[in-house]
């Protein structure tokens, strides 16, 4: 006896299974949003009803049917419910047939007396339960089966084969398009018609594939099972039957999980690439967690580690009810690198360090920094690092630009007293004093798009709340792809995780980061000249200066997180008149065209010449938590400009208010960085030496942060030291 | 040129083709009010925008300066700047040279190129796509002073100049500071730009929209390829001496290099080819004797004094305006056309003039028609007179345009341009598209439009809506007011349908030509109108589908004994006039449309004048200045005639003779002439000018100007104040809706003679316009039902009868020919066709073998029945072809025995064979199959017999969807089925309830009241619903057109 389960309207079905509202109540239809011509490829019954039928244009389809649902296709979706049709195909038997999209073919070894259509109520009860509405087809070849999977509602066992397929239509048979044409043509409309042509004749005609049709058409066909592995998944899981509050049997479990794992992954010749814990709480609610491997591995060892690095800084709001665990098998890594090429010592040593950081902060806020493709100065975003790609190598970037920025996030209000068309004086909590030279305005705009004919429009201040919700609409889109932006969240930042972003890694080396002690976490500073860091120009472009080699692709790893301080600083050069050329000897008059004040002597130009390095600026104590980072090794200003790679030790997690305003206010400046946003920029001089950058928004001006003199000039400096003034 | 203090010398607009967002016009404008006294426009490789700048700058007072950005060979832009008519000339020439030699997107001039065509051109270094700023970018000063030292060494040291922008960005001052190096180490001068892109800072959004539509990405994903602000905008000169305070010398050098600049397009020298290279006066003479010539072959003994005046008239002032060589050119022109066979007639307000009638350009006798020369050409105007020749469409008529590129050159003929711009669908388009808004929703957008031209009532946020964006979604405003900022600028440039210019010296010199997408053909840069405001002359070359079908029908009449051509046509033929009054004008020539079918029953026309009224006053201008109704009011006696609201008796009598005709409406344009004449005294080349300024509807201005103008010359004359209100209300009203009579009469005798035709050789007719599809409203398959109801069947594809053309077999049958097989090529239809009359096919592997067909021509042919004859019926040739068969088979013609299994058609199977085979069935219509089923339904002709204010319910298949703009949003729909035509009006709250009903079904029946008004059958439909199609393929229905 062979069955053959069918999902009737696959392609819809697949698409709606998905659905986060469930399965609409009225006629919908399925379209191709790839094809150019949008035509309906299939319907339900309420659509049909409504005289909707495949084949029509969507205009016409809601001529006829005004209220119905356009489903676009999904053919992610439709694997996924292939693999579930497939995977409960197997708890019937293990001889299984992936037919086709939707449909499976299986051979069923009866006990005697056992009623094959209990067998088929089974599997549609079965598949109800993912989601998916089956009719079950039991006959004595695979293509009876098949057939009578189209007629069921929803199990049918046909018992006499000539009878049942005499009135079906040719095409439930699925014969070639062209072929289905062909017939139709020729009047041929059922399976009885069909059966009347001459064999011989119709294979003269059209081919051999025609007397296999005919064959089936006779109930005839005893094809073999094309039979198939079973999809190449690799998950195991376990519901508790009392709730877990304890980590020894977690880890106990994973332990086994990951031998049974592993040893399966070794088998197939495969490792794991990534994994995914899942845990389910009470009250319904799940902990997932996914974990790249750096290297990938199929050793149990190596890949317990990291779970257990991850669980024992792990808090969860209720105990553990059901845990899962799935690996994702890839092929072993064989790169062959270069001669002067090599690989982090332990890559999975870093993936714990990240995890670790990732526990922490948050996993959306560990990982790879990476600037937004827009003008914005300072528009960024967190990646995961990419441990498997390698370091792209284009064009080598622009070199050295000028004096490099200590960005204030998020920035700091100021005052700023205008005279005639220049800043001539600020107050700020950092600094103030009168403007001795200045140069700007550099204007920027962006995002008009989404605040146009909004009276508030480019006017919006980047402290904008409600931006937030038009930044997350369109993250929404860009991952849907729909375009359509969902109901805006009004803004509700205090979720956000907050923001903040240190620490670097190297091109090839060693790693910046290392793992520390157990309740700290340290950033090594870089022992070579050759060590990387994230360095942009004002264009965004990395860029290289003094002993800083060219950051590479992928940017260095990067955290963001809860701080102490509320200020995260990266260094960004000033990108301005003449700034280029303070390693060498100024040789002509700079020129600086908008600065007014006390002429070009002052200008930047003369005072950054004579500089030769660039080893970075004496450390900025509100810059960080640097109280619980401490640094070793030889370029310790190295670290200290960098100094504020936030940890929280597991024994003292910080306080919920304190995350949640720090949260907030660093929220708004992110999502600042995708909404509608115009500014004026001037870059000027104090009286005291101090160089800032200033942005005029139209909520007001701020200070964006300061530009690092080098060494021999900031020594000089004895005036500028930001401080807070009261 | 008054003092300024800059000039702006490198700005694009929208006619750089998604490089720049605003008109050349408006940038003109804003140029002037910002006191700019020049600017020059640089466009991308081309000079397509200069007239329009040119035209604007002038009326602003803006000297405009004419230059191009050339894209060279390695991807660097050069903006350079014509000097003198040598520079603009070596510049229209070197862009020529480029674009002839590539292709349509990639036409790179070469620095080889170059030093032809240098001469008194001013180069500069560009912005960051210029080669300089590109090295610069790339920290390669050397090769940043290379790029200059190439420069000046193609276009000399005092011709080149070191381009500085200043965007306010972070950056720039890298730059800026190396240029000013550059240019002190090279000792060449600084010149201050703003790169302008747009005229105003808010269309810098718009910029970003083609930026995205450029590069093929949308605004989420462009990043840094859009602006980094709106600074590219036209700056007074103030604002660039701030900018440039560092740099006051770059600055002053606009003014200087402006200063230095002496061409604009005033001087463009153009001149129209001579005929055989004859001087002017040779011409004059040429001319007069092939028009007294012609004359006397025209008019034989009835030519008299009057004829000889009104040609001298006409010979003395061509003689006088130089424009003897344009008429000997397109005389020479129609007698190519006649030496190859090929119709041609001229149309417009050619028709005017004697000469032309003489000449044999025109078909209509002025003199006779009593027409207003004036309305050709008048003495003061200084513009071209304009002759369009309507000639066969198809063949015939590229086989006339290759002749005069042939005539002429590459390089001194070319057709002039269509400037495509961005209407509803294109706009929201390509918005959408930027917006990122999912693709279903941009088809929703655009299918909710379907009404063409028209004007549009469904509102943008409704339809938006409608397409599926919310009104919350919030992108919705800034696509909204990019959507009316988009519509109506450049989008691409197409060719125009048949203007062509030609030139006395090569055209290249006076503009830029480039390829155009059909093979052999060269479209200048410039379109119609531009090409006119500089005074270039233009030859409509015209496809008319309708010529060819009257050609083609007079061939075959010829041998019943017809008419040998057009003019032999009987005139005045009374059934030819009484299938007119009766509407029955399916597939005939202007009067076949819904709403000349919906007039001809009210206007009666029994002369030729009034076939002429009712062909001019179906247009939308007297439909909706009320003239119909009036005009039909006053013809039956209903409303008394007036003249502007006095009677017969009490204007000048020569007032009334000259509103007789039109029952005292003003209908034409060359009334308006002679009304001024009459009333005010005006001159003909003044009463022009009045009629040029009402076509110039647009500009407010100058119609009050001429009005004014009109109204002093009436009270001059001593007309009543009430009087000359009317008159000054008429003719100001007339704006919307100007017609030249001498065109409507050259249109008359077409539509005169296609119904002549139709009514006495209906089968010829009825080949002639099968043969030469698409055209007209009506599809093949209308045109075969009509015809069966007229008695003449259409007999199917049938390979041992069918040409590739269809024939005429009988008086009363035509053959379809094999070019209604979908599918079937022409080289395999020969091939048919060959092989037929070598030796006539036995059975269907005969023909099989023979002819070679490719299967699914095999199989539609069996399937359509054109195997027919060879087999016992469609499903068994459908059976036989698909056997296949090798040459040199012995057994393969033997006939079969065994028994064939497959079922002959059903009509019904039949029907959808037809339709999907050929488009087209010569069986019965569709909607007899399912007439039984649809027994409330009253078929078309019952409908005469239904009383008026019935509720009805018509239905059948939809061959017409109107919805004119005159018609206040109401709609047209026309159902055909097996008897006729029935019409439907679909008011417009019933229309936007069931939109996508009316436009979606092929299949529709309506339930409303049915209204009978003076001979006129509609049902004004209350319900409608689609019909269950009784054939699934069936023709495209005539839309919105």
């Amino acid at each position: 006896m062979y069955a053959a389960l069918y999902l009737p309207s696959f392609r819809l079905q697949a698409a709606l299974r998905l659905c986060a509202e469930g399965l609409p109540p009225g006629p919908a239809a399925l379209v191709d949003g790839e094809e150019k011509k949008g035509l309906i490829m299939e319907v339900n019954a309420a659509a049909q009803r409504a005289g909707v039928k495949p084949g029509l244009t969507v205009p016409r389809a809601m001529a006829r049917c005004e209220k119905l649902s356009i489903v676009q296709r999904d053919p992610a979706a439709e694997e996924t419910a292939h693999i579930a049709l497939m995977q409960t195909a197997y708890a019937l038997s293990p001889e299984v047939e992936s037919t086709a999209p939707g449909l499976c073919t299986l051979r069923l070894r009866l006990p005697r007396g056992r009623d094959a259509a209990h067998e088929g109520h089974r599997a549609a009860a079965l598949l109800e339960k993912v989601g998916l509405k089956a009719q079950a087809g039991l006959g004595p070849n695979p293509d009876l089966a098949f057939l009578a999977s189209r007629r069921a509602r929803p199990v049918l066992v046909v018992k006499e084969p000539s009878a049942f397929l005499d009135a079906l239509p040719v095409s439930v048979l699925r014969p070639a398009p062209d072929m289905v044409e062909l017939l139709q043509d020729w009047g041929i409309r059922t399976i009885r018609q069909l059966r009347l042509l001459p064999r011989a004749d119709l294979v003269d005609r059209l081919g051999p594939e025609a007397g296999k049709l005919w064959e089936r058409a006779c109930g005839k066909s005893g094809r073999p099972l094309h039979l198939v592995d079973p999809p190449q998944e690799f998950v195991e899981s376990l519901e508790f039957e009392d709730e877990v509050d304890m980590l020894e049997p977690l880890l106990f479990l994973l332990r086994r999980f990951l031998d049974h794992l592993t040893q399966r992954l070794r088998c197939m010749g495969r490792v794991a690439g990534s994994m995914t814990l899942t845990l389910t709480l009470e009250r319904d609610a799940v902990y997932e967690r996914p974990f790249s491997i750096p290297s990938p591995a199929a050793d149990p060892d190596v890949l317990y580690r990291i779970l257990f690095t991850h669980l024992e800084s792990l808090r969860l709001e209720h105990r553990v009810v059901a845990l899962a665990l799935r690996l994702d098998p890839v092929l072993p890594n064989r790169d062959q690198f270069h001669l002067f090429e090599t690989v982090l010592k332990d890559p999975n040593r870093l993936g714990e360090t990240l995890g670790r950081l990732s526990a922490l902060v948050g996993m959306e806020n560990a990982g790879v920094c990476v600037r937004f493709n827009t003008h914005h100065p300072d528009a960024w975003r967190m990646e995961s690092p990419q441990f498997h790609k390698t370091p792209a190598t284009g064009s080598p970037p622009p070199s050295l630009t000028g004096l490099p920025l200590r960005r204030y996030r998020p920035a700091l209000p100021a005052d700023v007293k205008m005279g005639s068309n220049l800043p001539e004086r600020l107050w700020s909590s950092v600094a103030r004093g009168a403007v001795v030279a200045a140069s700007g305005p550099y204007i920027l705009s962006g995002q008009w798009w989404e605040a146009f004919g909004n009276p508030s429009g480019s006017a919006a201040t980047e402290e904008d709340d409600s931006r937030s919700s038009v930044k997350d609409n369109r993250r929404a889109a860009a991952t849907n792809g729909s375009g359509v932006p969902a109901v805006p969240d009004n803004g509700d930042t205090a979720n956000k995780p907050p923001v903040f972003g240190v620490a670097c890694e190297p091109r090839s080396g060693s790693p910046s980061i290392a793992r520390g002690e157990r309740s700290e976490l340290r950033v090594r500073a870089p022992q070579t000249a050759s060590t990387t860091a994230w360095w942009s120009n004002a264009e965004g472009a990395p860029f290289c200066q003094g002993h800083h080699a060219v950051v590479g692709d992928p940017y260095p790893a990067f955290s963001r997180g809860s701080l102490r301080s509320p200020r995260a600083i990266h260094r960004e050069p000033l990108c301005g008149s003449r700034l280029n050329t303070y390693n060498s000897t100024v040789t002509s008059p700079p020129r600086w065209p908008c600065s007014e004040k006390n002429g070009a002597a002052r200008s930047f130009a003369t005072r950054a010449a004579g500089a030769t390095v660039l080893p970075g600026g004496p450390a900025q104590p509100q810059a960080g938590c640097c109280d619980t980072a401490h640094t070793q090794g030889a370029a310790a200003t190295w670290t200290e400009s960098f100094a504020s790679v936030p940890v929280f030790s597991s024994s003292s997690p910080p306080k919920d208010s304190e995350c949640r305003a720090r949260r907030k206010e660093l929220a708004t400046l992110e999502a600042a960085y995708d909404s509608a946003w115009s500014r004026e920029e001037w870059d000027v001089e104090l009286e005291n030496g101090a160089l800032l950058r200033l942005a005029h928004l139209p909520s007001g001006w701020t200070i964006e942060g300061y530009y690092e003199l080098p060494a021999p000039a900031a020594e000089s400096l004895s005036g500028f030291q930001p401080r807070i003034v009261s | 040129m008054s003092a300024g203090t800059y000039v702006e010398l490198h700005a694009r607009s929208a006619f750089s083709f998604l490089r720049g967002a605003s008109q050349p016009d408006d940038m003109a404008r804003q140029a002037a009010a910002l006191d700019l006294p020049a600017m020059a426009l640089c466009d991308r490789d081309g000079v397509y925008g200069a007239v329009r700048f040119f035209s604007a700058a002038k009326e602003t007072g803006v000297r405009a300066i004419v230059g191009a950005e050339l894209t060279m060979e390695d991807g660097g832009v050069i903006p350079v700047l014509a000097q003198n008519r040598t520079g603009y000339q070596n510049l229209c020439r070197l862009i020529t040279r480029a674009k002839l030699r590539g292709t349509k997107t990639h036409a790179p001039v070469y620095w080889t190129d170059l030093p032809e065509f240098a001469g008194g051109l001013v180069a500069l270094t560009g912005d960051e796509e210029g080669p300089v700023r590109r090295a610069l970018a790339a920290d390669d000063r050397t090769g940043a002073a290379g790029a200059v030292d190439k420069l000046v060494k193609v276009f000399g040291k005092e011709n080149v100049f070191i381009e500085m922008q200043r965007h306010l960005r972070r950056g720039e001052e890298r730059e800026l500071d190396a240029l000013a190096d550059l240019a002190s180490a090279l000792r060449l001068p600084l010149l201050a730009t703003n790169g302008v892109c747009h005229a105003l800072p808010s269309e810098r959004a718009l910029l970003d929209v083609f930026t995205c539509a450029r590069e093929h990405t949308h605004l989420d994903a462009a990043g840094r390829l859009l602006s980094v602000n709106a600074e590219r905008h036209l700056k007074p000169g103030a604002v660039m001496r701030q900018l440039f305070r560092d740099h006051p010398e770059a600055v002053s050098n606009t003014l200087r290099l402006a200063e230095r600049i002496d061409f604009t397009l005033d001087n463009l020298g153009y001149e129209f080819p001579r005929y055989e290279g004859m001087n002017k006066e040779e011409m004059d003479a040429f001319l007069r004797a092939e028009t007294y010539e012609g004359a006397r072959l025209r008019y034989g003994d009835t030519f008299s004094e009057k004829h000889r005046r009104q040609i001298e008239h006409e010979l003395e002032l061509i003689a006088r305006l130089g424009f003897s060589g344009y008429f000997l050119i397109v005389w020479d022109i129609g007698n190519y056309c006649r030496e190859n066979n090929i119709l041609m007639q001229g149309r417009g307000s050619a028709a005017n003039s004697v000469v032309c009638y003489s000449l044999r350009i025109t078909a209509c006798d002025p003199i006779h028609h009593k027409l207003l020369f004036e309305r050709f050409l008048s003495g003061e105007r200084k513009a071209w007179p304009d002759i369009d020749l309507d000639l066969p469409s198809g063949d015939k008529r590229e086989q006339v345009i290759q002749e005069v590129y042939h005539r002429y050159g590459k390089h001194g003929a070319a057709m002039t341009a269509n400037v495509i711009t961005y209407r509803g669908r294109s706009a929201m388009r390509e918005i959408g598209k930027a917006m990122n808004f999912p693709e279903e929703m941009l088809k929703r957008f655009s299918s909710l439009f379907a009404n063409g031209d028209f004007p549009h009532t469904l509102e943008l946020q409704s339809q938006m809506m409608q397409a599926g964006i919310p009104a919350s979604h919030p992108r919705l405003p800034a696509a909204a007011a990019l959507y009316q900022a988009m519509r109506g600028l450049p989008r691409h440039l197409g060719q125009h349908s048949g203007g062509m210019i030609i030139c006395q010296d090569a055209l290249s010199s006076f503009m830029p030509l480039e390829n155009a997408s059909m093979p052999d053909r060269v479209v200048a840069q410039w379109d119609k109108d531009d090409c006119e405001d500089m005074g270039i002359i233009k030859v409509d070359l015209l496809g008319l589908g309708m010529l060819a079908v009257l050609e083609e029908t007079i061939t075959l009449c010829k041998a019943r004994g017809g008419p040998e051509d057009i003019a032999k046509i009987p005139p005045d033929d009374k059934a030819t006039y009484d299938t007119m009054c009766a509407a029955d004008t399916v597939g005939v020539f202007q009067v076949e449309s819904r709403a000349q079918m919906a007039t001809l029953p009210r206007l009666q026309p029994r002369k030729f004048y009034e076939l002429v009224i009712e062909v001019a006053i179906i247009r939308p201008g007297p439909i909706q200045g009320g003239m119909l109704q009036t005009l039909l009011a006053r013809r039956s006696g209903k409303e008394e005639i007036s003249y502007f609201g006095k009677k017969a008796g009490e204007v000048p009598a020569e007032l009334c003779d000259v509103l007789a005709r039109t029952q005292g409406v003003v209908l034409f344009q060359e009334q308006i002439l002679k009304i001024a004449m009459i009333l005010a005294g005006f001159s003909g080349g003044e009463a022009d000018e009045l009629r040029r300024a009402l076509n110039f509807n647009r500009n407010d201005e100058r119609m009050n100007k001429v009005c004014g103008k009109l109204r002093a010359a009436m009270e001059k004359k001593g007309h009543g104040a009430a009087f000359i209100d009317e008159v000054v209300k008429s003719v100001s009203s007339f704006a919307v809706y100007g017609f030249p009579e001498s065109h409507a009469i050259s249109f008359a005798i077409l539509a005169y003679a296609s119904v002549w035709l139709k009514v006495h050789y209906p089968a010829e007719y009825l080949c002639g316009l099968l043969n030469n599809q698409p055209m007209g409203f009506y599809s093949p398959a209308s045109l075969v039902q009509d015809a069966r109801l007229h008695k003449v069947k259409t007999l199917p594809v049938n390979v041992r009868e069918s040409e590739w053309k269809c024939t005429l077999v009988s008086e009363h049958s035509v053959r379809l020919g094999l070019c209604y097989v979908s599918g079937l090529s022409e080289e395999e239809g020969g091939r048919i066709v060959a092989e037929r009359k070598r030796r006539t096919f036995d059975s269907v592997p005969d023909f099989q073998l023979r002819c070679r067909l490719s299967k699914s021509s095999l199989r539609t042919l069996a399937k359509t029945g054109a195997l027919n004859g060879l087999a016992e019926h469609r499903r068994d040739a459908q059976w036989q072809v698909e056997l296949p068969l090798e040459t040199g088979d012995l057994f393969a013609c033997v006939p079969r025995e065994d028994e064939l299994p497959l079922q002959m058609m059903t009509p019904s199977e039949r029907l959808h064979a037809d339709y999907s085979g050929t488009g087209l069935t010569t069986g019965a219509h569709p909607m007899k199959l399912i007439r039984a089923q649809i027994p409330h339904v009253t078929a078309a002709k019952d409908l005469t017999g239904v009383r008026n204010n019935a509720v009805v319910t018509i239905a059948g298949q939809v061959i017409c969807r109107q919805r004119p703009g005159t018609a206040h949003g109401f709609v047209f729909v026309s159902l055909e089925d097996e008897t006729g035509i029935a019409n439907a009006i679909v008011t417009p709250p019933i229309f936007e309830a069931n939109r996508l009903v009316i436009t979606q079904e092929t299949f529709l029946q309506i339930t409303g009241i049915l209204q009978r008004h003076e001979g006129v059958i509609h049902v004004k439909a209350g319900r409608i619903r689609p019909l269950k199609a009784p054939v699934a393929a069936a023709p495209e229905s005539h839309d919105f057109r």
